[in-house]
């Protein structure tokens, strides 16, 4: 399983972190944050021979329609320059091609095949473009590249399983050529929270993933949250994404922006002892209760940085969320470095449990109560779904 | 050779038979085994009973006349209100007749499946679904060669359907989840293989996995997890786990994914 960095807004930490701190295995560009020349020239102050070699490129076709204020329409062939009224099919099919053509000539190893979403859960007419895209779409060159299909599913999908089904069909039909899928799924998350408890979406989204990889394609999970872990922990996912701030790690099938709802935040620190993101300002009470220690990250020198008292708080510093970006991806690498996933399913276990615990500890013997997203609000959901799924 | 019916005396004439050999009644035909020319064919006298399935099925063999393992039509009579078919005759026995050579013979079931996917795989490529595999719909040659038949419900992507959406043509003990519980979007190649599953437990163990009533199946189709018994040294178990499925994209997704398990 190999972790790549979901890139957007601030790119450069990301790409810091891969390059300075060995974070993660490759990187994801987002056309929203990156013009159509961006890749000719230097990103983050790193020569492109030595980062478009790890590269792939989410072209965001599906964000043609709400995206204001980033630079998809820099791309001549992006569908943000056709009119939004569902008359695409046929163009739609030209600008795809000229997506992938875009990334070859980049010299791209692994090719992201764009595809529009369509409104109201229309399944069938995507079905219908995903094997069109099939049949169009130019053979690969040479066993060197691998193409990957975008699917992207939206919320009210991802809960019905009749949805999800009906999709894994068209997918997994005996004329699908692509190597693999790029997975794009809004999560279901309740207000006040940042990773999702609904049992329907946890069960489909693994389905969706099981489905594919027991029909021999790959699979890239994009805009993924830290209930990632989850679902490498059950199914042996090829490439997990990590993201800085929350728009990517939570996909919308709509539109992709770096606003962030809710107003000012002074950020999140993440624990991988919790598994969770604590809010800033309550990591003041823990510090006044003396009990950092039973949150905080061991051997991550951004976590030692923004623990210290005289850290001043600012969800726009790199700190933040280099933080997360290894701890996430420690915590990925260290469940995939178990083959069997009932071995790893077990592991995965054992670390809810012990958050768990550590809530617990928090509670009873520092007297310290976490809330809302703070809070193990999504433990107890977690720990049903494993092992509701634990093969003994 | 028992002859269940005779073929009439004018019918006889206009086909220049010399000798009716066998005869046997079918759901929709008479077929009757004859000589004619001096070479054995057989003659399907459609009975009528419905003509929109009938013409799907000649138009079927006409459009794949050069396609090995499936019946050849030589010509096709007008003859009072019915029509017959006379078609090239195929020397060997119908699976359901012969199904207890194959009793706990795994290789050579495999063999069977396998050679039953290689007739199929073109049309499965083409989108064409048979819809009804079962051992009365193959004929099994001396040699072990199986022709498939009865194509009268097939399903073409270029053709209009003769279904509607809530039935779905199948005959109980040998049907998909998706036939029995009419789901007709479902309905494709990946049908096909769970019946072929199915003939293949039946042909090994002389029962059906999941009961033999309409009730019985509906059953086991609507609990999910499809479950069922087999022994020890079954050499098939792989490829049964692989294709029992009542979730359509879970069964494999081509013939050769299809045929990975079975021991040949």
């Amino acid at each position: 399983m190999k972790v790549f960095h979901q890139l957007g807004h601030n790119r450069k930490w990301a790409i810091d972190s891969y390059f300075e701190n060995a974070v993660g295995d490759g990187f994801i560009f987002g056309a929203y944050n990156c013009t159509e020349t961006d890749f000719v020239d230097k990103v983050a102050g790193k020569a492109k021979d030595d980062y478009l070699g790890v590269s792939m490129i989410d072209l965001q076709y599906y964000g043609s329609k709400r995206s204001d204020g980033g630079k998809l329409d820099t791309y001549e062939f992006h569908p943000t320059h056709m009119p939004q009224d569902g008359s695409t099919s046929v163009d739609g099919i030209g600008l795809i091609q000229k997506g992938v053509k875009f990334q070859r000539k980049l010299g791209l190893k692994s090719i992201i095949v764009p595809t529009m979403h369509y409104e109201a859960c229309d399944l069938k007419k995507c079905n219908r473009l995903l094997s069109t895209i099939n049949k169009e779409i130019p053979l690969k060159r040479g066993d060197e590249e691998k193409v990957y299909m975008t699917l992207c599913i939206p919320k009210d999908g991802i809960i019905s399983r009749e949805y999800v089904e009906e999709l894994m069909v068209a997918a997994t039909d005996m004329s699908i050529k692509f190597d693999g899928y790029y997975i794009a799924c809004e999560p279901v998350v309740e207000y006040k929270k940042k990773v999702s408890i609904d049992y329907k979406y946890y069960e489909n989204l693994l389905y969706v993933f099981q489905t594919l990889k027991g029909q021999g394609f790959e699979t890239i999970y994009a805009y993924a949250n830290w209930d990632a872990l989850l679902f490498s922990a059950l199914c042996d996912i090829d490439y997990i994404t990590i993201g800085t701030y929350e728009n990517l790690r939570n996909f919308s099938c709509d539109r992709f922006t770096e606003t962030l709802p809710g107003g000012p935040s002074k950020g999140w620190y993440f624990s991988e002892r919790l598994l969770n993101f604590v809010r800033a300002q309550e990591l003041d009470i823990l510090r006044h209760a003396d009990c950092l220690e039973v949150i905080a990250n061991s051997r991550n020198i951004f976590s030692d940085t923004i623990l210290d008292k005289q850290y001043s708080w600012n969800t726009h510093k790199p700190d933040v969320h280099k933080n997360y970006l290894l701890a996430i991806s420690r915590l990925l690498k260290n469940l995939a470095k178990e083959r069997e996933a009932t071995v790893r399913t077990k592991k995965l276990i054992g670390l809810v449990e012990g958050a768990r615990e550590a809530y617990k500890t928090l509670e009873s013997k520092h007297k310290v109560y976490l809330q809302e997203e703070s809070s193990n609000y999504h433990l107890g959901a977690w720990l049903t779904f494993l092992k509701r799924h634990q093969v003994e | 050779m028992a002859i269940v019916h005779d073929m009439s005396q004018d019918l006889k004439e206009k086909l220049k038979i010399a000798a009716v050999h066998e005869s046997f009644e079918g759901g929709q035909k008479y077929v009757f085994i004859a000589t004619r020319n001096g070479v054995k064919v057989a003659v399907k006298v459609l009975r009528g009973v419905s003509p929109e399935r009938d013409a799907r099925e000649i138009e079927f063999y006409k459009k794949y006349q050069n396609h090995a393992g499936i019946p050849k039509i030589i010509e096709v009579v007008p003859h009072d209100d019915e029509l017959v078919i006379i078609e090239e005759y195929i020397d060997g026995e119908n699976l359901a007749k012969c199904c207890g050579d194959y009793k706990s013979q795994d290789r050579k079931i495999g063999k069977l499946i396998v050679d039953i996917c290689a007739i199929m795989t073109p049309f499965w490529e083409a989108g064409i679904v048979h819809r009804d595999l079962k051992p009365d719909n193959i004929i099994v040659s001396k040699d072990g060669a199986p022709t498939v038949i009865d194509f009268g419900i097939h399903k073409d992507p270029e053709n209009t359907t003769i279904t509607g959406t809530d039935q779905q043509p199948h005959t109980v003990r040998f049907c998909a989840p998706e036939q029995l519980i009419p789901n007709k979007t479902s309905i494709s190649y990946r049908t096909d293989f769970f019946c072929l599953a199915l003939i293949a437990y039946f042909l090994k163990y002389g029962v059906c996995p999941f009961g033999n009533t309409r009730d019985e199946i509906t059953a086991a189709y609507v609990a999910g997890a499809l479950k069922f018994k087999s022994d020890k040294n079954c050499a098939l178990k792989q490829f049964l786990t692989n294709t029992f499925h009542v979730d359509v994209a879970q069964r494999p997704r081509n013939a050769s994914r299809f045929l990975s398990g079975v021991p040949t």
